[in-house]
């Protein structure tokens, strides 16, 4: 687990798969913790997967109010009200969700230069498929008018949680019931919608860890698959002793999540 | 008499309301009233906001915090380095007066470019003011850091020689950021 002076940060990449919200929120929470007391003895990690239907707010919590909460928990979504930055948004199968947990002096970034280069990541992932993707006075990753990635972090002594949501092929009728990210006038849309043609969470997985690598000019680890039933003491085993028993995401196999 | 004064701070206040006792109570000198310290709760009342333009210590931390003694009270804030880090700040959240925080703590949030990054108290102590104009205008932070986007002021512990001593001079903090 130690990470050697000169060297680029090697990123655990795990995938989760389909999860609850809240689920994945106490992995964050712990994570943070673990790499808050092992200040400089810990490898960055990248948890990648896909939530449950889920309508989540940021800090500016105030601003969405219980009776707007019960309406969306009417539609059979989960409401969570969060530490991260940015308004409201919603989060469902079909959509890639990324949250890389580290601290920023590995890369030496302040939080302003992290976002762009996590937008950076994005709008070359989507060159790679043809799309012009660009940044905007709000945060996030945009085509025209609509907003195809969200993003919202929350940064603790410059360790980093939270992180972005990349619309594959989700549901958009579920942002139809809100102003996505508090910002009026515009939209959102996902690849499928832009191509016209499906394009899946598995797809963009090895294209969206390639991006990243470049991107942060760090190593990923092979991206490791936790079974459904993981819990934080499996999580614990997988990222402290290096020797990971979860299996290898490959090509080959085929998940039925995805 | 009706000539208007011109009030600077919270200090001014006391010294002329001080004044101003001494003058009227009908005692002899000997007897005289000790001079009154006025809450901030009540300076805040009157209008009065101590932009700390007295100091004795000007006192930095290594996650560019930074902290202004006065008496007994410390105002704090973020420095130019951390706001430019940290892009146009659009919501800041302070903690409530008569909070007790120690050292180390997190005692507010700034949210920018969709990241809410946690605040770090540099000295433990009771919250006695925030600067209510964050709430409208956040931005302030960016455009003043260090005088008018301060963030709150603490009444200090016994332990804050302790704790000041473990913190950074300007000249100490500016030599991190090279």
């Amino acid at each position: 687990m130690h990470v050697i002076k000169g060297t680029s940060p090697l990123f655990q990449c795990f995938y989760l798969g389909k999860i609850k919200y809240l689920k994945a929120l106490k992995l964050q929470e712990t994570l943070v913790q673990w790499q808050t007391s092992h200040l400089n003895n810990c490898n960055p990690i990248l948890l990648l997967l896909q939530h449950y239907p889920v309508y989540t707010v940021g800090i500016r919590s105030s601003v969405y109010s219980k009776q707007e909460e019960n309406h969306l928990l009417s539609l059979g979504a989960d409401f969570v009200r969060t530490k991260r930055g940015g308004l409201i948004t919603f989060h469902g199968p079909g959509q890639l969700v990324a949250y890389p947990i580290f601290n920023l002096k590995i890369v030496d970034f302040g939080v302003r230069k992290y976002v762009e280069t996590l937008e950076e990541v994005i709008i070359n992932l989507s060159g790679r498929y043809g799309i012009q993707a660009e940044r905007s006075p709000h945060t996030g990753v945009w085509v025209g008018n609509n907003k195809l990635c969200a993003m919202g972090i929350n940064c603790q002594g410059r360790i980093t949680s939270h992180g972005l949501a990349l619309n594959c092929n989700t549901d958009m009728k579920w942002f139809s019931h809100i102003v996505a990210c508090g910002i009026h006038g515009k939209g959102v849309t996902s690849f499928t919608e832009i191509l016209q043609k499906p394009v899946t969470v598995k797809e963009v997985l090895p294209l969206f860890l390639d991006e990243f690598s470049r991107c942060f000019n760090c190593d990923m680890t092979p991206l490791r698959h936790l079974p459904e039933a993981f819990s934080l003491a499996d999580m614990y085993e997988e990222v402290s002793h290096n020797k990971p028993r979860s299996k290898l995401l490959s090509r080959q196999e085929s998940y039925e999540d995805m | 008499m009706s000539q208007s004064l011109i009030l600077k701070s919270a200090r001014d206040a006391t010294r002329v309301f001080s004044k101003i006792v001494q003058k009227t109570l009908p005692i002899s000198k000997n007897k005289l009233p000790p001079v009154p310290h006025l809450p901030h709760n009540v300076l805040r009342s009157c209008g009065f906001h101590n932009s700390a333009p007295n100091y004795s210590k000007f006192l930095f931390t290594d996650s560019h915090e930074w902290i202004k003694i006065d008496g007994d009270v410390g105002t704090i804030g973020i420095t130019n380095y951390a706001q430019e880090q940290l892009g146009d700040i659009v919501f800041c959240e302070l903690p409530e007066v008569a909070t007790e925080f120690s050292k180390g703590d997190i005692f507010a949030t700034v949210e920018s470019v969709k990241a809410a990054s946690d605040l770090y108290i540099p000295i433990s102590g009771e919250v006695v003011e925030v600067n209510e104009k964050l709430v409208d205008t956040p931005a302030i932070i960016n455009e003043s850091p260090t005088e008018d986007g301060w963030l709150v002021m603490v009444k200090l512990t016994s332990s804050a020689d302790d704790e000041l001593s473990e913190l950074l001079t300007q000249t100490d903090y500016e030599k991190t950021l090279n």
